[in-house]
């Protein structure tokens, strides 16, 4: 439907394009949409411009979408409503207070031995020693409790998006990347240049 | 002395060529970047072709067709970078990618506006703009949006 400026009021359903999403549409408005309306809205409605090669059809660069009657246009500037600059997390967040990297040393049936590094103090060498019942680790950590396997563990306070908070102890084994050929060969040629300096 | 804070968080952001169609919950999960538990509890916003966004327990996620960012407000921060070397180098290796950032997000309480707003004087005294600090936006209304000036000041 146009208009006498010249713009296009034009009201995007996705489930008639089957969750196409037009191509000149930037993705940060997208977002911005989902984030204040969630993801039921029925629609995502923008205020554009009319292209040029705009031909009037129901094609707009190449994503079909559908014209609907004036009640369902946006009454206002899109950009009216965007959310206030006021940060809110999607979830809660956790504060450690104290941080440690663990290393598992021996395991057993219901607990494991682990040296700590404490990261919150900025130690280089790891002076601790703990058992940790396997009871703190969730599920999906159970099988990661292997001689050599690397955890963090965070201890510190848990506050919900409504505020409330509460000590929270955490072990979270690491996911390291796997060491690849091209590790091991930029590993060897960093311990080669070493080595020559010692003999230069 | 040391102020805790009241929000933290983190968020990998990466620039590059990116088909955001593919980063789905259940895409981290097939390749063990998330557990199966979490990724089936996920909440989805949107997969598409043009962009992705989706929270699972500790993790957001936000995928246009050019940047990618995920990001986290529960420490430990660093299983946030044990998921992003993998996702890109064991299996996104040949993704063209031009630029990488981490932004660090720290949010305190005070105790009312006026602290705040002599802490805020404090670490960007607005002296030395007078009177351009008329224009720095700098006051405690946020709630109307006025227009704002980026002013940059580094060596040349």
């Amino acid at each position: 439907m146009g208009l006498d400026n010249g713009a296009v009021d034009a009201t995007f359903d996705d489930r008639d394009v089957n969750g196409q999403i037009p191509t000149d549409v930037e993705p940060r408005d997208i977002v911005e949409r989902v984030r204040r309306d969630g993801a039921n809205t029925p629609e995502l409605v923008w205020r554009q411009h009319r292209p040029s090669g705009w031909d009037g059809s129901n094609r707009w660069m190449g994503a079909t979408f559908t014209e609907q009657s004036e009640s369902h246009e946006l009454q206002q500037d899109p950009l009216a409503g965007l959310p206030s600059e006021r940060f809110t997390p999607n979830g809660p967040t956790l504060i450690a207070q104290q941080e440690w990297e663990g290393t598992v040393l021996s395991v057993s049936g219901t607990d494991f031995m682990a040296k700590l590094l404490d990261i919150t103090a900025g130690a280089t060498v790891e002076e601790e020693e703990a058992t940790i019942s396997r009871r703190e680790l969730s599920d999906d950590d159970q099988p990661k409790v292997t001689l050599g396997a690397v955890f963090r563990w965070v201890l510190g306070y848990e506050k919900s998006v409504s505020g409330t908070r509460r000590r929270v102890s955490q072990i979270v084994f690491r996911d390291l990347p796997r060491v690849t050929a091209e590790d091991v060969a930029r590993g060897e040629a960093w311990a080669d240049g070493l080595l020559r300096s010692f003999e230069s | 002395m040391t102020v805790e804070p009241e929000i933290g968080g983190v968020d990998v952001v990466i620039v590059g060529n990116l088909n955001p169609a593919i980063f789905s919950p259940q895409w981290f999960a097939m390749r063990g970047l998330l557990s199966a538990g979490v990724a089936a509890n996920a909440k989805v916003d949107v997969i598409s072709p043009r962009v992705s966004l989706f929270n699972a327990e500790w993790l957001n996620v936000s995928v246009s067709t050019d940047r990618f960012l995920c990001g986290t407000t529960q420490e430990p921060y660093v299983r946030l970078r044990d998921l992003v070397v993998r996702t890109f180098k064991e299996y996104l290796e040949h993704t063209p990618l031009r630029a990488f950032g981490i932004n660090r997000q720290v949010h305190f309480r005070v105790p009312d506006v006026p602290t705040r707003m002599r802490l805020g004087r404090r670490l960007a005294p607005i002296d030395p703009w007078s009177p351009c600090g008329a224009h720095l936006n700098l006051e405690d209304d946020r709630s109307e949006r006025k227009p704002t000036r980026r002013i940059a000041v580094c060596d040349s």
